[in-house]
């Protein structure tokens, strides 16, 4: 309980703190030396340590997506969970200086646990979330072009065959195609 | 070059244009059909006097198999003059030398010779002299040779000896000519250089100019060393520099290809068979020509010889290489574009089995950057196709692009993007340390990023003439060497950039070699022909008793 007044606390005086924040992730603020956001997270109650940890990591994913996308330059694809482990987003192992642990007692039944995460990201994961998200982007223009070259280049291939007996036709159809083509692009 | 018509278009009254064929100095050549459905090819005639327009007209009642059949000399709305003729659907010889540039088998050469012999023989028995033969003008259509574009021959009279254009290619052009004689041995040596060609697959002089191919036409021996046993004595008596001494006319020279070379015989392949052998096209029409008699007379040929009039002396035409329609250079454009991702994913498979990483975070960006590097290279490349050679223009285009490729891939990698701020924010926006040009700003952080991507690119495309691995007749397909220095010169830049900005990943050097790679597989080639040192020719015992002979 101390812990989460405290993660309460920090929340509350982080300035700025933004729309999207829920109770479950808040955004503590910049550590002023190293210049990576901070925040926490917190799961939910569960029966067993590894359950609330699992939770407290999700929660710590799904916030951190919500964050990423709010962004002045948005990152429309998150990392997963294990890439956020890998990255050091989020601590790898339930150490008692990066998440909190806090325990109820329910009676008969034994105690329920809930963790809290810190989620620490780098101007560095901020760098490679946007281009992986840009990497995206720009695999699939290139997919897109590269359609739309095998299109121009078909009408033509086939023009020459029909020796122009078809050019409306081809035509037609290949501004068609071509339209489909960006819709489906663009629907992405 | 730009055709003048389009699809659809109906510039001749009763035929409807249905594509481009080709432009040269001669005009425009138009697939055209007819309001009653008859496939032509129309030829719209520029630059042409009306007493060579006569000439054209003289030709339209000559009727051989072996020659495309004009139809009809027309006149459009606009006072433009059209040549109706036969279209054919089949590859000319240039095509078919092009596509075996060590030449044909003798056997081949010897049926597309003969063929195309007769129907010259046929025009100089109608007084005509083509004036224009080269493997252009021939085509194959269902196993029958069909020499074409004798729409610049002049009809010849017994004052034929006179001036006229200096028309034809250089190539194929007998010595005489500089001096204004077109009499009907220009054909016999142009036949001459044609066979030579299909026996080597190389004209017997090249040259860099026009003036220097003429003077070696006028000069020098060809290398006859390269010529099959039996053909020699044929090919150099057709090369011969004096007309006296070449056959006196090509009936002459078909009964030596005759007698010193046998054909098939009877049981061997019939002329048509041997011409698709090469072709490939299935033969329709039993080879008629091979029983046609050119001299048999015809009563079109006395009035051809009698309405041609004197010929009149014109300004020198300036000859224009045929080069592929931009239709035909964007279609081939699109399809090196559309192979390039194939070289860009092997790129990406050698730097992701460097990283041990099949992860599309680690190779997409070589993949991307290797494809689009090679497109900025493509795409110049093929507009600078048939433009002057200016090395300096090109390399600052380049450069441009690979400014364009520095920001794409900063951006691909992730860094912040700048941005534009009103001028008016800041009071002094040079003096902001954020400021980057103009009212565009870029955090600090960043800048050292750019400037390294945006100077690693622009150096790296400014600094090489990629365009020269793109030329249709470059030496080599494929050559090791433009990847190399692309290689050695990604990573002088990452040495040398570096202290200028941060320079792109590793990868970036790999996407150049990969780069210089897929420019050359992708890029249209042309097989150059066999060339023979200047050593060679001066040293090589056989090359001048081949010549003698």
């Amino acid at each position: 309980m101390k812990s989460l007044l405290l993660v309460l606390m920090m929340g509350a005086v982080v300035p700025g703190a933004l729309a999207q924040e829920t109770d479950a992730f808040s955004h503590i603020g910049p550590d002023p030396k190293t210049g990576n956001e901070i925040f926490i997270a917190i799961g939910e109650f569960r029966s067993s340590p590894e359950k609330a940890w699992q939770v407290a990591l999700e929660a710590a994913r799904d916030g951190l997506g919500v964050w990423l996308a709010a962004r002045p330059t948005p990152v429309r694809n998150p990392p997963n969970l294990s890439e956020m482990l890998r990255l050091k987003i989020v601590p790898d192992t339930r150490e008692p200086l990066s998440s909190q642990e806090e325990n109820i007692d329910t009676g008969p039944n034994g105690s329920m646990v809930r963790y809290s995460v810190q989620v620490t990201v780098s101007p560095d994961h901020l760098r490679q979330f946007r281009s992986k998200d840009r990497l995206n982007t720009g695999t699939w223009a290139m997919l897109g072009l590269t359609a739309m070259l095998m299109l121009v280049a078909s009408f033509f291939r086939l023009d020459e065959m029909t020796r122009g007996y078809l050019t409306a036709i081809l035509g037609t159809g290949g501004v068609l195609l071509a339209l489909t083509i960006c819709y489906i692009l663009w629907s992405r | 070059m730009k055709f003048t018509y389009r699809w659809g278009q109906r510039p001749l009254d009763g035929f409807a244009i249905k594509r481009g064929l080709g432009i040269g100095g001669f005009g425009e050549v138009y697939f055209a059909v007819s309001d009653g459905g008859k496939e032509v090819a129309i030829k719209l005639i520029r630059g042409h006097s009306d007493i060579e327009v006569r000439g054209i007209a003289n030709c339209l009642n000559l009727k051989h198999p072996n020659l495309v059949h004009l139809y009809d000399l027309r006149v459009d709305s606009q006072g433009n003059r059209w040549l109706v003729m036969e279209y054919v659907l089949g590859e000319s010889l240039a095509g078919i030398l092009a596509k075996n540039p060590k030449g044909l088998e003798p056997a081949q050469a010897r049926e597309w010779f003969l063929q195309t012999a007769r129907a010259v023989q046929y025009l100089h028995d109608h007084a005509v002299v083509h004036r224009d033969i080269k493997p252009a003008n021939i085509f194959i259509e269902n196993g029958i040779v069909k020499l074409g574009d004798y729409g610049l021959s002049k009809s010849a009279t017994a004052s034929q000896i006179g001036q006229s254009s200096n028309v034809g290619t250089i190539h194929y052009m007998a010595p005489e000519i500089a001096g204004g004689n077109y009499t009907r041995q220009i054909d016999v040596y142009a036949c001459g250089v044609m066979l030579y060609e299909m026996l080597t697959g190389d004209v017997p002089f090249r040259g860099e100019t026009w003036t220097e191919i003429a003077m070696r036409h006028q000069t020098e021996l060809p290398d006859m060393s390269r010529i099959p046993a039996g053909w020699a004595p044929i090919v150099a008596k057709s090369l011969n520099k004096k007309v006296a001494g070449r056959y006196a006319n090509l009936d002459e020279m078909i009964r030596a290809v005759l007698e010193q070379t046998p054909g098939p015989g009877k049981t061997g392949p019939s002329a048509a068979g041997i011409l698709t052998k090469v072709t490939g096209v299935v033969p329709m029409i039993l080879t008629e020509a091979d029983h046609f008699d050119p001299r048999r007379p015809t009563t079109q040929s006395k009035i051809v010889t009698t309405a041609s009039g004197p010929i009149e002396a014109t300004p020198s035409l300036v000859y224009v290489p045929v080069s592929p329609s931009w239709r035909a250079r964007f279609a081939e454009l699109c399809t090196s574009m559309i192979l390039t991702p194939a070289i860009g994913l092997v790129t990406a498979a050698i730097w992701g089995l460097w990283n041990r990483s099949v992860d599309w975070n680690t190779v997409g960006p070589c993949f991307l950057m290797t494809v689009l590097i090679a497109w900025t290279v493509l795409i110049p490349a093929k507009l600078w196709e048939n433009s002057p050679s200016w090395t300096l223009m090109r390399r600052l285009v380049l450069a441009a692009g690979g400014v364009l490729l520095g920001v794409v891939l900063y951006w691909l990698e992730g860094g912040l993007m700048p941005q534009i701020v009103r001028a008016n924010d800041s009071p002094s926006i040079a003096d902001d340390p954020t400021w980057l040009f103009g009212t565009l700003r870029l955090a600090p952080e960043a800048m050292s990023v750019f400037r390294g991507h945006v100077l690693f690119f622009a150096l790296a495309l400014g600094l090489l003439r990629w365009w020269l691995a793109t030329e249709r007749r470059r030496t080599e397909r494929f050559s090791f060497f433009p990847m190399l220095v692309a290689a050695t010169l990604g990573l002088i830049l990452m040495i040398f950039v570096g202290p200028m900005g941060h320079t792109p990943r590793n990868f970036a050097a790999i996407a150049l070699t990969g780069a210089a790679a897929a420019v050359q597989i992708v890029s249209p080639w042309i097989a150059p022909a066999r060339t023979t040192s200047s050593f060679r020719r001066r040293f090589d015992p056989n090359s001048r008793t081949g010549t003698r002979a």
